[in-house]
């Protein structure tokens, strides 16, 4: 018994150290010093998606050309299309929140609270397809369930079949309902960023209006109204304005 | 009371009244100058007050011909005073007209009478005497001034001031917008500050700005903009002015030349009510731009002008696979922040070098600490020495190229471990830099499992497998709590199916009528009455018999099923003319044996 205990123990210490190794030598191969002619990448990129490829990949280094060019707003575009196809795009997750950081309206993003950034990266964490599969299994895990305690004999006990019939039940409203909430957001069709290199909102749609705020390229904005080439925007911190609808762009292609 | 008493008193009243009128009708006219004794470049103001009960309309008056002074300008106020005297409600009414005057000479100077009409009638002011000094008495205090009076007998209190006024109050005085550049002459690049001032001897209650006026040849940004006016007192030009900052710009000039700064226009509200509004440009100011020199221009000059310090700092000097390394090179001090680039970290065999990150605490992109975070990391183990990155710029007040050459790092790479890979995990969140450009030439397009109909499908079949399983369940709680109700569905089921397949014979007029008939009736008698299936006709015929079944119902039946042999055995017995007769037997004798137990009705034919 004791030996057997030592030997898995080995092989679990064994596995890790392959896994590290593996990862440090992907981690060495990454590098290349040679700076890439974005221009040119970003031209073949954009023609494989007019072409009617969606990828979250494809949407994640058509943003990083347009980074590196300085085209901030189409990259926060592009990397918000990456992530609305796979929420759990570590590379785009990191490159937006890259993008944030630089952003000249950082300071309009407001703070989440703890339990607030727990939620959104519980949300993120599944993209869209693992939770409609996760939630299929919870299904068919309900069903059984259900057909378990259908099929108990009469008169027995059933207790057993009944709470894990709830604990799975729970689960399975849980995970139906944050799919309902990405599949929601998924088609957002409100949810639109600032791709002009600053934009002016005003307190109507029109230039004669007065000016409220100006606002700069990446900024992430809800557009709540439409009026000919006029769009009121909400800003992340809860202002609003109009601004000329050929500065935007929606996220939902 | 008598009459003769009220009469006295009535006439009384009457002397009064008429004095009232004739007070009403009298006002008082007082000119003055103040101060009466000033140097020869400075101003003062003639002031000609007219105070009486209200209603009296007095026009502006004529500057005469001024020999001895210049008239610069003139302001009018009016202010109103409620007195109650003895219960007697009264409303005085001060109407003032306030002239600038600078002096032409020094010497014993004279302003002249001033004509004005005052309800209609003319009226003259006195001659004023004011004494200009040749050297300015600038610093004396008014107590140690003179203070003339002129045609009015009371002593003048100081005038005004206007900007405490509101009442009446006719925009006149002097107000402009001026621009202030903290340099006159600069380098390409080279920030300046241009500080935008409003100068007025009005009471402006506010000021809106509405439109900036750009030349080109600069890029520019706000470096403060006050959210109040906040007034103080200054000369200029030997003026007392009201000045208050409104903007202050950083302009970073791109071109060398002339260049001329932007221009503001802003419309001014006047008076604590804002009555009256005033269009203000700022003056046209312009700066001359120097082009950078050529000689001994660094070639990695990327642009940056201004008095600027560098330095440097390296994280750590050992360092694992799998860890990053982080260079960091501080610039700080005044300069064109926003028109240089950071300087590229050196290509490195055995370093990844990622884009680097900027920390800016910059005040409109001219004043403040740049930080340019360099992320190495590692590819080798090794020792290495890491030259670091220089950079130049241009010192203005110098006149010359600056550089600043990092000093080469040791650092040691040496091989990661467990604990490195874990210590990345927890950093995720610190996020430095962007993932690296890694573009695919194929693409596969995905698509949303949701949107499938498969997944649909799959979802709806497993929810119906839900049925089955109910009714299976369903069915076998019945047997263990109802058996005999579980029988007779059984056997009600099966009746149905065999009758449904004689009645199709039937239609047909088909001989296959009788073996369904047969068949279907006594599987249902066998189920309904726990018989045994294996037994014969007759057997369980003899086993009804047994349970007491209604012997006439029995004999029915046993007519019926001998029919039904005969039909299929013997020659001649099928005739198509009886089968339907046959059918309605069959309905009569399955009908007696369903009342038998259940008053439902299961067949409704």
């Amino acid at each position: 018994m004791k030996s057997r205990n030592i030997s898995l123990t080995t092989a679990i210490f064994l596995l890790i150290f392959f896994f590290f190794t593996a990862n440090l030598s992907a981690q060495q191969g990454n590098g290349s010093e040679q700076t890439p002619d974005y221009e040119t990448a970003l031209k073949t990129l954009l023609a494989l998606e007019q072409k009617g490829i969606v990828n979250a990949d494809l949407y994640n280094q058509i943003g990083l050309s347009y980074y590196h060019q300085g085209l901030m707003g189409k990259a926060v575009l592009y990397f918000l299309r990456s992530l609305r196809l796979e929420s759990n795009h570590k590379e785009a997750r990191n490159n937006l929140e890259y993008a944030f950081s630089q952003s000249l309206d950082a300071e309009l993003y407001p703070q989440p609270t703890f339990l607030a950034d727990l939620f959104r990266k519980g949300i993120d964490f599944f993209s869209l397809n693992t939770l409609a599969i996760i939630t299929l299994i919870i299904l068919v895990l309900t069903i059984l369930c259900l057909h378990w305690l259908l099929q108990s004999p009469h008169g027995e006990e059933k207790t057993v079949q009944v709470m894990w019939l709830l604990i799975i039940g729970f689960i399975l409203v849980l995970c139906s309902v944050l799919l309902a909430f990405k599949y929601k957001d998924y088609n957002n069709i409100n949810k639109a960023v600032i791709i002009g290199q600053m934009a002016d909102g005003c307190s109507g749609p029109g230039e004669e209006y007065g000016n409220l705020f100006t606002v700069h390229a990446g900024l992430i904005v809800h557009i709540s109204r439409m009026d000919k080439d006029w769009a009121l925007v909400t800003l992340p911190n809860g202002g609003a304005g109009w601004v000329h609808a050929s500065v935007l762009e929606r996220v939902k292609p | 009371m008598d009459i003769g008493r009220f009469k006295q008193i009535a006439f009384l009243l009457v002397l009064l009244s008429g004095f009232a009128c004739l007070a009403a009708q009298r006002f008082q006219i007082r000119a003055f100058a103040e101060p009466t004794i000033i140097g020869k470049d400075e101003q003062l103001t003639f002031t000609i007050e007219i105070s009486g009960e209200k209603g009296f309309r007095a026009e502006t008056p004529k500057v005469p011909e001024l020999k001895d002074f210049v008239f610069r300008n003139m302001m009018t106020t009016t202010s109103t005073q409620f007195s109650i005297i003895n219960g007697r409600m009264s409303e005085s009414l001060t109407k003032s007209f306030v002239f600038n005057l600078l002096p032409k000479r020094p010497g014993n100077l004279s302003i002249p009478s001033f004509d004005m009409v005052i309800n209609g009638k003319s009226y003259n002011t006195d001659v004023v005497s004011v004494r200009v000094l040749d050297s300015s008495i600038a610093g004396k205090s008014p107590s140690q001034q003179a203070r003339p009076y002129g045609y009015g007998q009371r002593m003048p209190l100081f005038m005004p001031d206007p900007f405490d006024l509101d009442l009446g109050f006719e925009p006149v005085g002097e107000m402009s917008i001026v621009a202030i550049p903290d340099k006159k002459s600069v380098f390409v690049g080279e920030p300046l500050l241009v500080t935008y001032r409003l100068y007025t001897t009005q009471p402006v209650s506010a000021l809106e700005l509405k439109e900036e006026k750009d030349f080109g040849g600069y890029g520019k940004e706000v470096y403060s903009e006050p959210s109040r006016l906040n007034f103080e007192t200054t000369k200029f030009k030997n003026q007392r002015y009201q000045t208050a900052v409104i903007k202050t710009l950083a302009i970073s000039p791109n071109r060398a030349g002339v260049i001329e700064l932007p221009r503001i226009t802003a419309v001014a509200q006047i008076g604590r009510m804002g009555l009256f509004t005033q269009s203000l440009q700022s003056e046209s100011v312009s700066i001359n731009v120097k082009e950078l020199p050529l000689d001994n221009k660094p070639p990695d000059f990327t642009g940056a002008v201004g008095s600027i310090k560098v330095s440097e700092s390296m994280e750590k000097s050992l360092v694992r696979i799998g860890e990053t390394l982080e260079y960091r090179l501080i610039i700080s001090g005044n300069g064109n922040f926003n028109q240089f680039s950071n300087p590229e970290y050196p290509a490195q065999q055995s370093f990844r070098i990622a884009i680097p990150v900027t920390e800016n605490k910059v005040q409109a992109g001219v004043s403040g600490t740049r930080t340019i975070i360099y992320t190495l990391i590692p590819k080798h183990e090794g020792k290495y020495k890491l030259p670091g990155v220089s950079f130049n710029w241009f010192d203005p007040a110098k006149e010359s190229y600056q550089s600043f050459k990092s000093v080469p790092n040791n650092v040691e790479v040496k091989q990661g471990n467990v604990l490195t890979y874990i210590s990345n995990v927890f950093q995720k969140d610190n996020i430095r830099t962007l993932t690296p450009f890694n573009p695919k030439h194929e693409y596969k397009s995905s698509k949303l499992f949701i949107n499938s109909p498969l997944y649909w499908m799959l979802t709806v079949l497993f929810i119906l497998s839900l049925v089955p399983s109910w009714l299976y369940s369903r069915n076998k709680k019945l047997k263990d709590t109802d058996p005999d109700l579980a029988a007779q569905r059984s056997s009600d089921k099966i009746l149905r199916k065999y009758l449904k397949q004689a009645e199709k014979s039937a239609m047909d007029y088909s001989k296959e009528f009788y073996p369904h008939a047969e068949k279907g009736l006594m599987r249902y008698l066998s189920d309904k009455y726990h018989i045994p299936h294996r037994l014969s006709i007759q057997e369980k015929l003899y086993q009804m018999r047994l349970k007491g079944l209604d012997e006439e119902l029995i004999q029915k039946l046993e007519e019926f099923l001998k029919r039904c042999q005969e039909a299929r055995y013997m020659p001649g017995g099928f005739n198509e003319q009886v089968l339907s007769e046959d059918l309605i037997a069959l309905k009569r004798v399955i009908r007696e044996f369903t009342k038998l137990s259940y008053t439902r009705k299961i067949f409704q034919w």
